[in-house]
Formats: C-alpha cells, sequence, structure tokens
C-alpha cells in the first residue's frame, strides 16, 4: 500500500505537523507522517529543526521570581481588588454622603416643626425663590410674594422647591432653588 | 496496630475558589494567584522579556481577570481566561515600553555574546550560557508576528493545550495548529543562523 496516497501532493498540513511534533496525533495519523518524513528528507529536516528549537525552549525557561516579589505582587493585587466600601476614597465618599443625608434630615425636623401649629416660634421662618423673592412659608403652592430682602433676613438653610404636586424634590433631582430664611429683627414684620 | 487517617480532600475547584473570593475570602484569592502565578509570569516574561515588566503584566492581568469576571461567564476554563488577559496585559505593556531585551542587545558589548559563537542544545542544557542563549531565544521570538508569538508563548510556556490557546485567542484550534507550525518554523530559521541547530 502507497502511504502516500494519504497526503497526495503536498504531504501533511502544517497543522498535522505541528499536532506530529505535539504528540496529539491519533496512531494511525502519526504513523502516516512517520512514513512521509522518511520519504521526504526536506520535511524531515524541517521537522526536526522544530524540535530541536522545543527542546532548546524547554532548557531555557524563564527563571523564577524571588519569593519578596511574588509577595509584592499578591498584596497589590490584593489592595486593588479589596471591596470598594473598604477603600479609603470609597469611604470619604460615603461620609460626605452620610453628612448629607443628616442635613437634609435635620433641616426636614425644622422645617416641619415651624409648620406646627402652635409653635413657639412666633414668627415663621420666610422661604425665598433662588431669583430673589420670597413667598411665605404657610402657603408655598401660590405664586412667591416678595416678603422681606437680604436686609431683612438671614439665611438659615437652603432648600430644594416644592414641585407642582407639593412633593419636595430629593437632594441632586433638580437645582436648588428654595431659600429658608429667618427675620433678623424680632420686631419688623416682613 | 490500625491507623487512622484523614481523609484527603480534594484540591477546591477554579469555581469554588471564585465563590469564596466573590464572598471576601482572601485565601481563595492566594490559591487561584499561587495556582496560576507561575505559567501567567512565564508567559509575560517571554513576551515581555524581562521580570519587572512580567511581574506588572501578571499584576495587571490577575486584576483585570478578576475585575471582569462577567466577560469570563464560565465559557471557558478560569485559567485560559486569566493567560488571556494576561498575555493581552504583556502585549499591551510590550508596546507602551517596549521590549527591554531587544534595547539590551543594542548597548554596547550585548552583540558580542548574540553573535560571536555557537550554542548547542547541550550548551543550553548546562546553563553555562544560559543567559547568553536566552537573549537568542528573545531575540528569535521577536521576529514572529504578534499572534504567532502569542500562540506558541501559551501553548509552550504557559502549558495550554491547543484548545485552551483557541478559546484564549479566539481562533480555531486549525489556526491554533497552523500558527504553531508557522512560529517554530521561523524560530528555527532565525536560530539555526546563529546556533549548530
Amino acid at each position: 500500500m502507497n502511504r502516500e496516497e494519504f497526503y497526495p501532493d503536498t504531504g501533511p498540513s502544517p497543522e498535522q505537523f505541528a499536532a506530529f511534533l505535539d504528540g496529539e496525533l491519533e496512531a494511525g495519523a502519526r504513523v502516516r507522517v512517520e512514513t512521509w518524513l522518511a520519504n521526504h528528507p526536506v520535511d524531515a529536516e524541517e521537522i526536526e529543526g522544530q524540535r530541536r528549537v522545543l527542546r532548546l525552549w524547554q532548557a531555557n525557561i524563564p527563571p523564577e521570581p524571588a519569593p519578596a516579589a511574588w509577595a509584592t505582587v499578591f498584596d497589590r493585587i490584593e489592595a486593588k481588588l479589596r471591596p470598594v466600601s473598604h477603600r479609603p476614597h470609597a469611604l470619604r465618599r460615603t461620609l460626605w454622603l452620610g453628612a448629607g443625608l443628616a442635613a437634609a434630615v435635620l433641616t426636614a425636623v425644622l422645617l416641619t416643626r415651624q409648620f406646627q401649629p402652635g409653635h413657639a416660634t412666633t414668627r415663621p421662618p420666610v422661604i425665598a425663590s433662588k431669583s430673589g423673592s420670597l413667598i411665605n412659608t404657610e402657603a408655598p403652592d401660590q405664586e412667591p410674594i416678595l416678603l422681606a430682602s437680604q436686609d431683612d433676613v438671614s439665611v438659615v438653610s437652603v432648600e430644594s422647591y416644592w414641585q407642582d404636586d407639593g412633593r419636595v424634590p430629593s437632594i441632586g433631582e433638580g437645582d436648588v432653588s428654595m431659600i429658608v430664611a429667618a427675620p433678623l429683627a424680632a420686631d419688623r414684620e416682613p | 496496630m490500625a491507623f487512622v487517617t484523614a481523609p484527603c480532600l480534594p484540591a477546591p475547584s477554579d469555581e469554588v475558589l471564585l465563590e469564596r473570593f466573590a464572598a471576601g475570602e482572601r485565601a481563595a484569592l492566594e490559591e487561584l494567584f499561587g495556582r496560576y502565578r507561575q505559567p501567567a509570569y512565564r508567559a509575560a516574561f517571554r513576551l515581555l522579556g524581562n521580570e519587572p515588566d512580567a511581574l506588572d503584566a501578571v499584576q495587571e492581568g490577575f486584576v483585570k481577570a478578576l475585575t471582569h469576571l462577567s466577560g469570563f461567564q464560565g465559557r471557558s476554563s478560569f485559567k485560559t481566561w486569566l493567560l488571556r488577559v494576561v498575555s493581552n496585559a504583556a502585549l499591551d505593556l510590550g508596546r507602551q515600553r517596549g521590549r527591554r531585551v531587544l534595547l539590551s542587545l543594542s548597548a554596547p558589548g550585548a552583540d558580542e555574546t548574540a553573535d560571536a559563537r555557537l550554542l548547542t542544545p547541550d550548551e543550553a542544557a548546562s546553563g553555562l550560557e544560559r543567559a547568553d542563549l536566552r537573549t537568542l531565544l528573545d531575540e528569535a521570538l521577536a521576529t514572529l508576528s504578534e499572534s504567532q508569538r502569542r500562540a506558541f508563548v501559551l501553548h509552550a510556556d504557559a502549558g495550554l493545550s491547543y484548545r485552551e490557546v483557541a478559546d484564549a485567542t479566539g481562533v480555531s484550534i486549525g489556526t491554533v495548529m497552523s500558527r504553531l507550525f508557522y512560529a517554530r518554523q521561523k524560530l528555527r530559521e532565525h536560530l539555526s543562523q546563529r546556533t549548530t541547530l
């Protein structure tokens, strides 16, 4: 039987030669390549040269890093993979967010107390729009009415404006548009 | 006399370790690092030619592979995914920094070690001219195309199978085999001019 009939013209393909060198061919295919090489010295020289390259390559593996170098790399990897909540900048962000929320809650509490009937404060604070006109806190849904100027009041806090539906937008939802102010002098009516 | 032996627990799979890592277990990360640092380093070293850059690539590769596990999604082994990312990182670093070994070849005296004498595989095995031979191998590797270099290094140095190299590089197994053949052919051509190959 002429074994070259398996490779009629060109012989084994580069893929078959690669698999032959790596020992990945099945027994029958390996024998066919071996037979081809036995009859084709140029190919045989090429494959033998490649085999020597692989031996040379494996005999010269890169030197291993020192244990201390590995430890440094691991520490850096671990630091970069540390959960986000443990990172310093994330902690700072969390603190700022917490402080903002606390301020918002405090403002809401103060406003609620101001709106309660019979509250000790006889003069409700005035609320001013960003444009400088002021509105009465007792009727925030009405058109702004000029109640006081900056000479008459001091700013207590800055808050978001009420929506049409009476909902107070959350922080960050829109521009800050309300200023809660208190009269500077108790004997001056707005 | 009866001996009581503790049951030998099989090593946890990569999938189990990844779950433990996601739950914040440091030991799981250590185990994964210990398992794959060597093949990752060998591949990166071959692609970059020096230890500091190779360690940078390993570090970056581990971080990226573990922070982008959604890209992995279990379609291949974690080893394949990791070595894909590490080899990408190494090739990127190589483009940014250049292979320092090639720069060192142009340094005074470097040509003497590279060209002055022929080296045999036996000399390589003896370790007497290991540094010189490694320089020659680095130089030969640099003559390959990037795709050939990557396939060859992942197979020869990281120990990936054809299938794994195909997964890591996004090509067919046949393409991997073809690249390996032509990579070795080119290496042989280059090395045969300077050694007794």
